[in-house]
């Protein structure tokens, strides 16, 4: 008997060790969106956990439509409200309703503005979204019963989803371990930056083939029906906002897909609701945004910081106007004022055109700066690019046919002038990214290569090439070269 | 079904109940278990089950009355006993090939109770073996009823022998745990050559053959070879997880396989591929015949009908049949030829024993034996025929140096993970020879025993095929 006691005891202590490495591999094997990806979906919700109880007064819910137009920082900054931009890519009423009842838990908010755009069908399948951004926003999501809730609704609607398998990671990611990245091994240490609230930061300018045609109110009857199923969420959520005291606001950002007859709809079950409905498609709301779309878009639906910046601060209005949502002071939004302003900065970077101003806005307390010299940077360097460059802590010593390469960092300068071929190495972010950098002048090669991560990212050309790398976002923010006369080109 | 963790929820609930009964009883937990499986499992075929059940049990009590009053009167008796039992085999067997000729002719789906092909054989191996006075037969129709249904074997063998496996249900065995833990190794193997090696395989040979108008020459040539790689692991895969599950239980049942594409010749490759079903054709069908008793000529009738049995036992379509004959044909060739190729090796300096007289008998075993899975893997034997026929007339080597192997479904990565499999699973074939892996193991500190289960775990956990997209529930020879 003693024997099977110790045989079974031994059994079940390998069994909980199984369990945790089990437990560890999944969390390293599902799929995962940081601060630092295009669209940070899970993110959002990670650092949502994160915030302390009860101090956030407005959730914004939505797609990615939201995700780039409201900043949470900034309504915080024009307004005091403290407000998340809890968003997802392609997120659904149905998987809206799960995320706003997880997000109850821990907070208490006086508002939540809904955007409407996913109720509608545009995909022609049944969750509204594909499989794969159904899987990322479930397992945004904690191991709850609020999680096999909404794994055991998207089997409901789709069968192939099957809610066991949503449970554990690796049943739906079983084959991730073939693109496994850095940050599914630091995933802890990614988490930590929650600075921008959900708010994901987008640049560039959609094209002329975006048409944005805001509508009058009652210029026509069409109507639009929602999915079933996401109106049936849609209301599911209107009554947890009820039960929970909250305030819940339906609106739609600016999108070229914006019609009348999804207005109606929206509109029609807005007021069957008893709730607000703010559509910034409809013309009294364009006009008061001031939209120029083709600047301040970057496709259909999605805002860029110009646009954003329209949006957050209509939002911020109408939570302080409209809904009395009061001003509070808080550190967790005072404290990320400075990293989104960064954020912001780094796009508007993107857009300078004079070298001087250029230099002059590089900041090593976040930027890593690689110059490196192709064929002949001399007649580039006057005065106040020297003096940019100082500025930088590189001294420059570039003439007449010279290579040249310098790296900048807050950690320090190195730089090389020379006659021959250069090239240095070395690595960035404590190991983690290696660097190299090549600089030929004209009779040594003639060439500029600036890989960073292994990536060739420098623009080869003839001149003066500057590489911008922001260590923290883990992203070049720009690369530029420069020729005397000319303005910087990319 | 034995992949599903509710399956192993109901082996542990079964195990605790079974050794929690005293000695004498345990054996009715079994039935209860196996009972409540099948009907589980397959519902809806349970009435025919349970009917072949019953009308074999009676017929074993008839069968020595019946001999008793005479050799005619005993014949016939067998005879219609076999024909009672056979008859949902036959009916799905040999009804499904004809009516598969018939455009709109409805399926027989309601004759193939799950197991049907492995409890038939299993069956009429009984019978015969009371007939032929090597088993009495079993009265007491509860534990006949268990040896016919026992759940860890039932849909896909190995096909147990009366007397090897009858006693050891009803006897009642105490907890071991050396025998548990044994068990529990098999189970565990057994989800490594499932999920590391015949589903990931069998990403590229569905890809091979689901496409086989794009993939001809060497293509075909790959995915024959991975086949037969994802038929060995698969088969062996379900039959050492039933070996493990029964193993729980203190039941041992017989190994189907001893390292088959390690054999030399393909009546070799018989003696060590599904070893249970190549004897029982063996003991039933190939010398009641005869078998080589009567002269070459008769040897090879015999041979032929036993292989062609073997193959519309496989499956009711042409390109079983096709291949059971190929191998008939292959022991047949090969009978006819050892003369000369014998001289052949002499004369190279290789005699019997050198190792590389036995590397190209190997080679050649294997290739022969490819070249049947590929018609048996195909979907119809004219489809198996023009792959075969491609892979000798369309010359494409470069397939195997211009990354066109990674776009069958299987990255870099993934085919490295296969090809480490495999390895290993050639190197355990090789140990095995030498002595029991597992008896080594457990002789070993629990450090190292732990770390290497973690270390399986983890590694079919993280490198497994399956999941969404993949059902490894579906092992191939359940479908027999």
């Amino acid at each position: 008997m003693k024997r099977a006691v110790r045989y079974f005891a031994s059994g079940a202590l390998l069994l909980a060790i199984l369990c945790a490495l089990i437990l560890e591999a999944d969390r390293v094997l599902v799929v995962k969106s940081f601060y630092t990806d295009e669209w940070p979906t899970q993110a959002s919700f990670a650092s949502f956990y994160r915030m302390r109880r009860d101090t956030v007064d407005a959730i914004i819910l939505g797609s990615s439509h939201v995700m780039t137009s409201c900043s949470p920082q900034q309504i915080y900054d024009e307004y005091g409200i403290r407000s998340f931009t809890l968003s997802g890519e392609e997120l659904t009423p149905l998987a809206a309703y799960f995320w706003l009842q997880e997000a109850l838990k821990t907070q208490s908010p006086q508002v939540v503005l809904f955007d409407v755009y996913k109720c509608f069908d545009e995909l022609g399948v049944p969750l509204g979204m594909p499989e794969g951004t159904a899987r990322k926003q479930i397992q945004a999501l904690r191991l709850s019963p609020v999680k096999w809730a909404f794994a055991k609704a998207m089997e409901a609607v789709e069968p192939t989803q099957k809610a066991s398998e949503n449970m554990l990671a690796s049943f739906r990611f079983h084959s991730r371990w073939a693109e496994l990245r850095e940050e599914d091994f630091t995933s802890r240490e990614m988490s930590a930056h929650g600075e921008m609230k959900g708010f994901s930061v987008k640049d560039g300018s959609c094209g002329e083939n975006y048409v944005y045609a805001p509508f009058e109110r009652g210029s026509s009857d069409e109507r639009e029906e929602m999915m079933p199923v996401m109106e049936r969420y849609l209301e599911k959520m209107a009554e947890l906002c009820a039960q929970n005291g909250v305030r819940l606001v339906l609106i739609k950002t600016p999108t070229t897909t914006a019609t009348i007859a999804r207005y109606n709809a929206a509109e029609d079950f807005a007021r069957s609701h008893g709730l607000d409905y703010r559509d910034m498609n409809e013309k009294a709301l364009a006009d008061a945004l001031a939209i120029d779309y083709h600047d301040d878009f970057i496709d259909y639906g999605h805002a860029n910081y110009r646009g954003a910046r329209k949006i957050s601060a209509l939002i911020g209005r109408m939570l302080a106007e409209d809904y009395g949502v009061a001003p509070v002071a808080d550190e967790q939004w005072e404290n990320s004022r400075e990293f989104c302003r960064a954020a912001i900065e780094d796009a508007e970077l993107t857009h300078v055109t004079d070298i001087h101003e250029y230099l002059n806005r590089l900041d090593l307390s976040r930027h890593v700066v690689f110059v490196a010299v192709r064929r002949d940077a001399a007649d580039a360097m006057d005065d106040a690019v020297r003096e940019g460059l100082r500025a930088l802590g590189l001294n420059a010593p570039i003439w007449r046919g010279s290579s040249y390469y310098g790296v900048a960092s807050a950690e320090g300068a190195r730089e090389e002038g020379s006659d021959q071929l250069l090239v240095c190495r070395g690595t960035l972010r404590g190991g983690r990214t290696t660097y190299e950098v090549t600089s030929g002048g004209a009779d040594c090669g003639d060439t500029c290569l600036i890989s960073i991560g292994g990536e060739q990212r420098s623009k080869n050309s003839p001149g003066l090439n500057i590489v911008v790398y922001n260590p923290t976002m883990k992203r070049v923010v720009d690369s530029v070269y420069y020729s005397a006369g000319l303005s910087l080109n990319r | 079904m034995t992949i599903s963790f509710g399956f192993y929820v109901f082996v542990a609930a079964l195990a605790a109940v079974y050794y929690a009964l005293p000695l004498r009883y345990r054996w009715l937990a079994l039935l209860a278990g196996s009972v409540g499986f099948y009907a589980f499992a397959a519902r809806a075929a349970l009435g025919v089950f349970l009917a072949t059940i019953a009308v074999s049990y009676l017929c074993a009590l008839l069968l020595p009355r019946a001999l008793a009053r005479g050799c005619f009167a005993g014949r016939a008796a067998l005879f219609v006993s076999l024909a009672l039992v056979a008859a949902p085999l036959l009916l799905r067997k040999g009804g499904e090939l004809l009516l598969s000729r018939m455009p709109g002719s409805p399926g027989l789906s309601w004759v193939a109770p799950l197991g049907l092909s492995f409890y038939t054989l299993q069956i009429i191996a009984y019978l015969a073996d009371v007939y032929l006075g090597k088993a009495a037969p079993q009265k007491n129709p509860l534990k006949y009823a268990l040896f016919v249904s026992f759940f860890p074997q039932i849909a896909q063998g190995p096909i147990p022998r009366y007397g090897a496996l009858s006693d050891q249900l009803v006897e009642g065995h105490r907890f071991d745990e050396r025998g548990f833990t044994r068990g529990l190794q098999l189970i565990l193997w057994g989800f490594f050559l499932k999920l590391m090696i015949a589903d990931k395989a069998g990403v590229v040979v569905d890809a091979v053959f689901g496409k086989s108008e794009m993939y001809k020459g060497l293509y075909v040539l790959v995915g024959g070879a991975l086949y037969s790689v994802q038929l060995y692991a698969d088969f062996l895969s379900c039959v050492t997880i039933s070996r493990g599950v029964a193993g729980l239980f203190g039941v041992h049942l017989e190994n189907n396989f001893a390292h088959p594409y390690g054999a030399t010749s393909v009546r070799e490759f018989w003696r060590r591929w599904h070893m249970t079903l190549s004897s029982w054709l063996r003991d039933y069908v190939y010398i009641p015949l005869g078998g080589g008793r009567r002269g070459k000529l008769r040897r090879a009738v015999n041979l032929t009908v036993t292989f062609a049995v073997s193959g519309l036992w496989h499956g009711s379509s042409l390109r079983f049949i096709f291949w059971g004959l190929l191998h008939a044909a292959y022991q047949i060739a090969g009978d006819l030829t050892a003369p000369l190729r014998e001289r052949v090796y002499m004369r190279l300096g290789m005699p019997e024993g050198d190792f590389t007289r036995r590397a190209i008998k190997t080679v050649c075993t294997f290739f022969l034996v490819t070249l049947g899975w590929i018609v048996f893997r195909a979907g119809t034997l004219s489809k198996g025929l023009g792959m075969l026929r491609s892979m000798f007339t369309v010359f494409n080597p470069w397939i195997f140096f211009d990354d066109s192997l990674y776009r069958l479904g299987l990255g870099w990565k993934e085919w490295n993970v296969l090809l480490a499999s495999i390895c290993l699973l050639g190197v355990v074939s090789a140990r095995q020879r030498r002595g029991s892996i597992r008896d080594w193991l457990n002789a070993q500190h629990a450090l190292l025993r732990f770390g290497v289960y973690v270390a399986a775990v983890l590694c079919i956990w993280v490198f497994g095929t399956y999941g969404y997209g993949f059902n490894a529930r579906d092992f191939i020879y359940g479908g027999f």
